[in-house]
């Protein structure tokens, strides 16, 4: 009942914005910002998919802030500091904004690295000398090495 | 006595799997056939000790045995049968049970099947495969048994729940518990999750097969391909159920989620793709070991990853470490599940390693040329790797850096995810148009230019004809470049392949296309696949870049546009009970486009006791879904608030999927099945299709 109070609730504030607002500011423009925020409470909700009564206050609240001329950035910095780094899909914190995209671009790096290691790997052995690259057995030929040793 | 009988069914397979380990090992260690022989018995034992299991519950759950606690938890005298059935994996404990019951099942068929052929490498594999199978059933048994009843205490009349009969208590009735009963998780009462746990689940148990055997393999000293020979259909196996699972998922979570698309970048999400990543890395590179004796302990590393992302992708769903949608599953089982993963891990790798450093996982030929089909196929390993890697630091690795170092909570969510993916994506496409048409061990750059050429230009008119008939952008144009290219480039190959086959033989085109598919079911099947990966692509660039997304309130009788096309009129309001007791809250919305009725759909919320579902209304083309979400609405006087998206393309993500799965059944079909006319041509004496093509 809480949920239909608070969607009433969502429901009006909605219609009285859209009349008493300076400059129209639309359920979109509301969700737009939403969107860019995670739920504080349900984790990996983003706020504008999120139903509870405290993420419909929330909304209800950024369309006050957007009202009153907030930017989106603004408004979503001010959640970030009430609420923390997680309720933004890349924190904002300068740190952990590096640790979080520096790393996939090391991995990937990283990757490319091994791949190149691979072909020069295969490029020394291909100039190698041919005995050298036979000397080894295959695994198949220590296998019968092995069976023929296990034979006696 | 149905928990009697599940109780005893699964202690004597967790009894089963130990004795099986044990023999198995010690058989193989003093060469003794008949501890070899015992343990494969005592290994096949335990699928029918756990189908009697799963049986005694299914039985409960379905003749409302609530003294049973698990059956008392996920069902309530309203629950439909249907949904009695899938009950079984509706909770932690029952999920437990079935995924231990289908591990048993891969195993049961894989001893029984390989070990005549891969005798040498059984004994270490039954081990490995018993091992994974004690944990899971240990964890049921000990942690979460879903036989385990409620009790009244006769003493102070407080209930608890126990697996045993305790002493002075008492069973309350069945009316009593029935009446306190909880039903199904809401979010569960979907055709797509009476379908994608058990899909997912057989992906994710089936890959123990594949590492078993390379285990095994490690274990043994026999690293020859035998153990990629006995695994190859395993694997393919796996990898459609997986590939099933997620697709399945991602449309339960379009249709139930309620926010208009199919994948959210969820963590758990994220941790069944991981596996499908590595999985589809190792389809690839396990070619090269198998055509050129190369790339050995990279094919044993991917394999061993696979399983470790299954069982990393198990830890996560079900320990509770990610809060997210699937956080039904939690429960005490996480330490458990953590040190088993980490375990495993470390044991495979540890053999590996061994095994590389004397110097027994050398390939058997060398490099040939830079531009081949090897260089192209590591390429693809290291984006499918990279994507895996990417996509774990966003999921886990850093949520875990940033809370152990800097002591702060973080989320990477889908700015994340649409930031370093989708270049990565891309070179996966240009990989998969490039690859197929360069040859094993070099090829010239020349060459490699002249057969793309026809699927490149194809592509060009395409790309004409896309930016002369739809709005589209430049980031767009290169997206549907890249993955058009790889489509045409299957659809050529085949062509090509259909032709050498008509020149060189004299045969019919449809006769061709058949012979051509039995004959080489792998590479053509493949092609398939790379098709259907093709129109997933176009689906998803068509859903991600062009989808509309707004939000109305609307009185009843009142209309609005949502773009330059379409207008929707929100007709009527209607609210009733259902019979299994959810209160339904219906809007009636008729859509136009271009002033022409299309037609009405009826978005809803269903109001059950602890949850609300939203339940979109769509209109479904291949073109287009008109999505409409109820969002919310007043009871007294009707007005509502709607969410429309018009998601362009998104029918082809689920098309795409079909086509996925159908060429993977065809590159894993049994030869032996198809009949000898068509395996066979009549004709002799002709030239090969390689020949034609290379003519």
């Amino acid at each position: 009942m809480r949920r239909w109070a608070g969607l009433t609730l969502w429901l009006l504030l909605g219609a009285w914005g859209a009349l008493a607002q300076s400059r129209p500011i639309t359920l979109d423009d509301v969700n737009e910002v939403a969107s860019r925020i995670y739920c504080p409470v349900c984790e990996n909700i983003p706020l504008d998919d999120c139903g509870t009564t405290t993420c419909i206050e929330w909304k209800i609240e950024i369309e006050q802030l957007l009202r009153e001329g907030q930017s989106p950035d603004d408004i979503i910095a001010s959640f970030v500091n009430r609420y923390g780094q997680h309720v933004v899909g890349i924190p904002q914190d300068g740190t952990l904004r590096l640790l979080s995209l520096l790393m996939p671009l090391l991995l990937v790096i990283g990757a490319g690295f091994v791949a190149w290691r691979t072909t020069q790997d295969w490029q020394k052995r291909k100039n190698a000398p041919l005995a050298s690259a036979t000397a080894t057995p295959d695994g198949a030929t220590a296998y019968r090495d092995q069976i023929e040793q296990d034979l006696g | 006595m149905l928990a009697e009988i599940g109780l005893i069914a699964l202690s004597l397979t967790f009894l089963a799997c130990l004795y099986a380990i044990v023999t198995s090992i010690y058989g193989e260690r003093v060469t003794s056939e008949g501890w070899v022989l015992s343990g494969r018995n005592a290994s096949l034992v335990t699928f029918p000790l756990l189908t009697i299991a799963v049986l005694a519950l299914w039985v409960a759950l379905t003749t409302e045995q609530y003294q049973i606690s698990y059956v008392w938890s996920v069902t309530d005298p309203q629950t439909p049968f249907l949904y009695r059935i899938t009950a079984l994996w509706g909770s932690q404990r029952g999920s437990l049970l079935f995924w231990c019951w289908l591990m048993s099942g891969f195993t049961f068929f894989a001893v029984l099947l390989n070990w005549r052929t891969d005798r040498r490498l059984m004994p270490y594999a039954t081990a490995y495969m018993m091992a994974s199978l004690a944990f899971f059933a240990g964890l049921t048994l000990f942690l979460e048994n879903p036989f385990t009843r409620w009790w009244v205490d006769a003493v102070s009349g407080e209930s608890f729940q126990s697996a045993l009969i305790p002493a002075n208590a008492l069973a309350p009735t069945n009316l009593q518990l029935s009446s306190t009963a909880n039903g199904l998780n809401p979010l569960l009462r979907h055709f797509g999750m009476i379908i994608h746990p058990p899909m997912l689940y057989l992906g994710f148990v089936g890959f123990v097969v594949p590492c078993a055997f390379a285990v095994s393999a490690l274990a043994s000293g026999d690293l020859s391909t035998n153990w990629i020979k006995a695994t190859r259909r395993w694997t393919l196996i796996s990898w459609i159920f997986l590939g099933l699972g997620l697709i399945l998922g991602g449309r339960w979570a379009y249709d139930v989620l309620g926010w208009g698309g199919y994948w959210g970048w969820d963590p758990v999400e994220n941790a069944a793709f991981l596996p499908w990543l590595v999985g589809t890395a190792f389809l690839h590179s396990v070619m090269i070991q198998e055509k050129r004796g190369m790339l050995k302990v990279w094919n044993m590393a991917l394999v061993i990853l696979t399983f470790s992302a299954v069982m990393f992708g198990t830890f996560a769903t079900r320990s509770g470490v990610i809060e997210s949608v699937h956080s039904f599953a939690r429960s005490s089982v996480g330490m458990p599940m953590l040190l088993f993963w980490a375990s495993i891990t470390l044991i495979s790798v540890v053999l590996l390693v061994y095994r590389w450093q004397r110097g027994e996982l050398r390939d058997d030929h060398t490099f040939s040329g830079l531009l081949s089909r090897e260089t192209l196929f590591v390429l693809n390993n290291v984006v499918f790797v990279a994507l895996t890697l990417v996509i774990f630091w966003g999921s886990f690795g850093a949520p875990i850096v940033s809370e152990l170092l800097f002591d702060t909570e973080i989320t990477l969510g889908t700015d994340y995810f649409m930031l370093v993916t989708p270049p990565l994506f891309a070179v996966m496409y240009i990989l998969m148009g490039v690859a197929p048409l360069s040859a094993w061990t070099a090829t010239s750059v020349s060459r490699l230019g002249s057969a793309l050429l026809l699927p490149f230009a194809l592509t060009t008119i395409t790309l004409f004809g896309i930016a002369l008939t739809s709005p589209t952008n430049g980031v767009a144009l290169v997206a549907y470049g890249v993955v058009f290219l790889a489509g045409y480039v299957a659809l050529y190959e085949i062509f090509r392949g259909v032709y050498a086959r008509t020149k060189g033989r004299g045969e019919a085109w449809h006769v061709a296309l058949v012979r051509l598919f039995v004959r080489n079911q792998r590479r053509y099947g493949g092609y398939i696949v790379h098709l259907g990966i093709t129109i997933i692509g176009i689906g998803v660039i068509g859903s991600t870049l062009f989808q509309l997304e707004t939000r109305r309130t609307l009185d009843i009788g009142e209309s609005t546009q949502i773009d330059a096309q379409y207008r929707v009129t929100y007709d009527d309001f209607a609210r009733g009970v259902s019979a299994d007791g959810r209160v339904i809250n219906t809007a009636t919305v008729s859509i136009y486009r271009n002033d022409a009725f299309v037609s009405t759909i009826e978005p809803r919320i269903d109001e059950y006791p602890d949850m609300p579902m939203t339940i979109a209304g769509a209109d479904s083309t291949l073109e287009r879904d008109f999505y409409v979400l109820l969002t919310g609405f007043d009871p007294e006087t009707g007005s509502a608030s709607f969410k429309v998206y018009i998601n362009p393309l998104v029918n082809l993500v689920w098309w795409g999927g079909i086509i996925l799965i159908i060429g993977t059944i065809l590159a894993a079909y049994p030869k032996e099945i198809v009949p000898e006319r068509v395996r066979k041509p009549q004709t002799q004496a002709t030239p090969t299709t390689e020949a034609v093509l290379n003519a």
